[in-house]
């Protein structure tokens, strides 16, 4: 039962048009930085060399796909949410406010399996936009700017990682980014259990998210020992696998925080959701 | 009055004779030099610049007369701004320089006269320039270059087979370099989970190791390879 | 011996410091058409959701098919239709779509030709892929028994099915849910605020009134013994009411307008009147008798 629910909440994402608002947006959004940084890119490059001039030199294509990918994920990864959510935030509350959750629940499913029916093409969905967000930056970042190796730039340093030495530690951040996601997912769908109102859970994640992001970014020491905690701090953890060292130890500690956070959710979405009287 | 010559013969001949021009070494090198008219050659470049993480990379150098380089890298190689042709764009303009031998140096066993270059005008940007030359070989074994816009690069020269060319095997630079910042809107870790190093002391040298081997010499070079695309 | 399908009993259920359903017992026995009778607001929605496990009762218990609903909840609603209200679907699915949907999870799949079949029977060939957010109250409410019909179920329950329908959309819900008693024996209830559906459709009924049970029976028993209230339109008001006060003493006669008399009387006392006005030479132009269910209820509570 629980794999026929979640085929029909396939059906339904795939025919509503706004699953497709997310994927249209990553197009748009990746397609502008594309067409930018093809026109300018040279003088963006120019801006982060300027620092080294007096003394060193680089030599090979700088502004190449790897780079151009990195820049998109690091800039879409905060816009990404609100896609994800758009979408997610709406698969209870939505079916609530348009009666059809109270047509499901007279059938023989238990409130279970169609939740966790909802979590998976939820989940599946993230994917999809992650996938989508991956071929846009990777795919046609390396088509239209050709490989090379990746100039990782921080803030304080500089890493330079080898194309060939690249590929997986996309495949690991996008893996990384997706559980960052999937959590988004768990939140929205979450909060979705609590309201019959299709709009609030979408808000309500987005609101959550910047509490926690600025809660995370605040230097309060009373915030110090919640910050470790809280997902937001964690879903920039992708781009740890362009470290050097990889920081294993940081990398397990993000995916145990990120995959305890989406039991918690599921687990309170089940027990609100299984005590929930549908009165819509 | 004897004594005092034999004093002045003695002591300030060699004052004299360290002062003396260094062209005639210089003309020597550059004549060696100018026996090669192009070459290409593959190059393992080991950088260590303090706040740069980079592996070594492999890169093919292509250089053909008068001042024609190239070099071709698969990855991003990092060298210094002051490198390969650097001196020998400086001692090919006679004019605008002159050379004093300053003293003597022992390089790699090897005796070395070392030579001060001092450009000719004020508004140069070469500060100065240092030549470690083995006089009797004919070989660079060291320079130093301070330039204005680039602070200090040394480099250290090591020859093996094709010396007579005076191509070295491998190439030491040291430079100075300044703790650099990223601007924040370029920088790429603004929500970074791991720590970030810039409390950590940072050295303020850095070096660029220079492997060089499979030398191809004046075979001549297409043109096009030195064709920036 | 009778099987019983539904028994409820002493259900109650509370949203805060208001209490919906106050120990609402019935039975709905096999093959029955069972009238789940009350005005708006009296609990009838809130007892069918309890029914269906939508809501969770504070008190009292439900059995289907002889079976707790707490303990058998799937192997209960794999036997039983419904339609809650109004049936909801996915507006941007066509018709076929939906069908399928709720047809994977309702415990017996049906095939694509199954799902034609149903919706000819409930008169939407020809739409089957339109989208719905095309179609008319009235469709959706075909659709909606479609839906509930199309696993072929024991129990069928039908929540107010003909709310916001024209004329025309509730005689052919009517009909179809005689033709689930006729041509298939379903058991059905059949909730309505509306009296005179219930004594068309139902053979059983129990009447529902500020979330209490108030009575429970067969129709034709608690129905056709009833008084209506009757108007008569006569050429002399006056003499008729006189004529009334001698012979029918107990009736309550009220002169409201010009030759119009008002009062309640038994359905078997209507001939009667007629009958003695005729024979004292007084013209009775029109008799018109009704039963709105607030009357009806009105007595039932009196009693």
């Amino acid at each position: 039962m629980l794999f026929k629910s979640v085929y029909n909440e396939f059906i339904k994402i795939a025919a509503k048009p706004r699953s497709y608002l997310g994927l249209a947006a990553i197009t748009l959004l990746v397609g502008v930085i594309l067409l930018a940084l093809k026109a300018d890119g040279l003088s963006f490059i120019s801006f982060v060399t300027a620092s080294f001039e007096q003394t060193l030199t680089f030599e090979g294509n700088i502004l190449n796909g790897n780079l151009v990918a990195f820049i998109i994920l690091q800039m879409l990864i905060i816009q990404i949410p609100l896609l994800v959510a758009l979408v997610t935030g709406d698969l209870v509350s939505g079916e609530a406010a348009s009666g059809t959750i109270r047509m499901l629940m007279t059938k023989p499913i238990s409130r279970t399996n169609l939740l966790l029916s909802k979590f998976i093409a939820g989940g599946v969905y993230t994917f999809c936009i992650v996938l989508w967000l991956g071929f846009m930056a990777v795919v046609v970042g390396k088509f239209l700017f050709g490989p090379g190796d990746l100039m990782v730039l921080n803030s304080d340093n500089l890493v330079i990682l080898q194309q060939d030495d690249v590929n997986w530690r996309y495949v690991g951040g996008f893996i990384i980014a997706f559980l960052a996601l999937l959590t988004v997912s768990s939140l929205s769908i979450c909060l979705s259990c609590f309201t019959d109102n299709s709009i609030g859970p979408i808000v309500a994640t987005m609101s959550v998210i910047i509490l926690f992001t600025i809660i995370g970014t605040l230097d309060v020491r009373i915030f110090d020992t919640v910050r470790p905690y809280l997902f937001t701090t964690h879903m920039a953890s992708w781009r740890s696998f362009f470290e050097v060292p990889l920081p294993v130890k940081e990398i397990s500690k993000s995916v145990i925080i990120l995959f305890a956070h989406n039991v918690l959710l599921i687990g309170i979405s089940i027990i609100k959701f299984n005590r929930k009287d549908i009165t819509s | 009055m004897k004594n005092i010559i034999y004093f002045l013969f003695l002591y300030l001949i060699p004052v004299f004779s360290s002062a003396q021009d260094g062209s005639e070494i210089i003309e020597r090198l550059m004549t060696r030099m100018n026996r090669v008219m192009d070459y290409s050659v593959n190059a393992k470049i080991k950088s260590d610049i303090p706040l740069i993480k980079i592996l070594t990379v492999n890169a093919t150098i292509y250089f053909k007369q008068k001042d024609k380089f190239r070099i071709i890298s698969k990855g991003i190689a990092i060298l210094p701004k002051q490198g390969f042709t650097d001196i020998t764009k400086i001692l090919r303009e006679k004019d605008t320089y002159s050379s004093i031998l300053t003293g003597t140096e022992i390089i790699q066993n090897a005796r070395t006269e070392i030579i001060t270059i001092l450009p000719g005008a004020d508004t140069s940007d070469l500060i100065l320039a240092k030549l470690w030359v083995d006089a009797s070989n004919d070989l660079m074994l060291k320079s130093q270059i301070t330039t204005r816009s680039s602070g200090t690069v040394t480099a250290e020269y090591k020859y093996s087979t094709h010396k007579e060319f005076g191509l070295p095997e491998s190439m030491l630079f040291t430079m100075d370099v300044k703790k650099f910042k990223i601007p924040k809107g370029l920088a790429t870790d603004i929500n970074r989970t791991s720590d970030a190093e810039s409390n950590k002391p940072v050295p303020k040298v850095g070096t660029v190791f220079i492997q060089l081997n499979n030398y191809v010499i004046n075979k001549g070079i297409n043109e096009d390879v030195f064709l920036q695309k | 011996m009778i099987e019983k399908v539904i028994e409820i009993n002493n259900l109650s259920k509370n949203f805060g410091s208001f209490a919906a359903v106050k120990d609402v017992s019935f039975t709905v026995n096999k093959g029955d058409v069972f009238g789940f009778l009350g005005p708006n607001g009296a609990g009838k929605s809130t007892t069918i959701r309890c029914m269906l496990s939508l809501i969770k009762p504070d008190s009292g218990s439900i059995r289907v098919f002889g079976k707790s609903l707490t303990e058998n909840r799937n192997s209960i609603l794999r036997r039983t239709g419904s339609i809650i209200e109004k049936p909801d679907f996915y507006k941007y699915l066509s018709a076929l779509k939906n069908l399928e949907i709720f047809s994977r999870i309702s415990g017996t799949p049906s095939s694509k030709k199954d799902i034609y079949k149903m919706l000819d029977f409930v008169g939407l060939n020809g739409r089957e892929k339109d989208k719905v957010k095309g179609y008319s109250h009235g469709m959706k409410q075909r659709l909606g028994i479609a839906q509930t019909l199309l696993h072929n179920p024991d129990l069928i329950i039908l929540d107010e099915p003909t709310t916001g329908l024209d004329p025309q959309g509730i005689i052919d819900i009517r009909n179809l849910i005689l033709r689930m008693k006729s041509e298939q024996n379903k058991t059905i209830l059949l909730s309505s605020h509306i009296l005179s559906e219930i004594e068309i459709i139902a053979n059983r009924m129990v009447i529902i009134n500020n979330g209490k049970s108030v009575v429970e029976g067969e129709v034709s028993t608690l129905l056709n013994s009833e008084e209506v209230v009757a108007k008569l339109e006569v050429d002399n008001a006056g003499k008729a009411k006189n004529l009334i006060a001698i012979n029918f003493p107990k009736l309550q006669v009220s002169l409201q307008e010009n030759n119009i008399l008002h009062m309640t009387i038994g359905k078997t006392q209507i001939a009667q009147l007629n009958k003695l006005l005729i024979e004292n030479e007084i013209n009775v132009y029109s008799i018109e008798s009704r039963r709105t269910l607030e009357d009806y209820f009105i007595k039932i509570i009196n009693n």
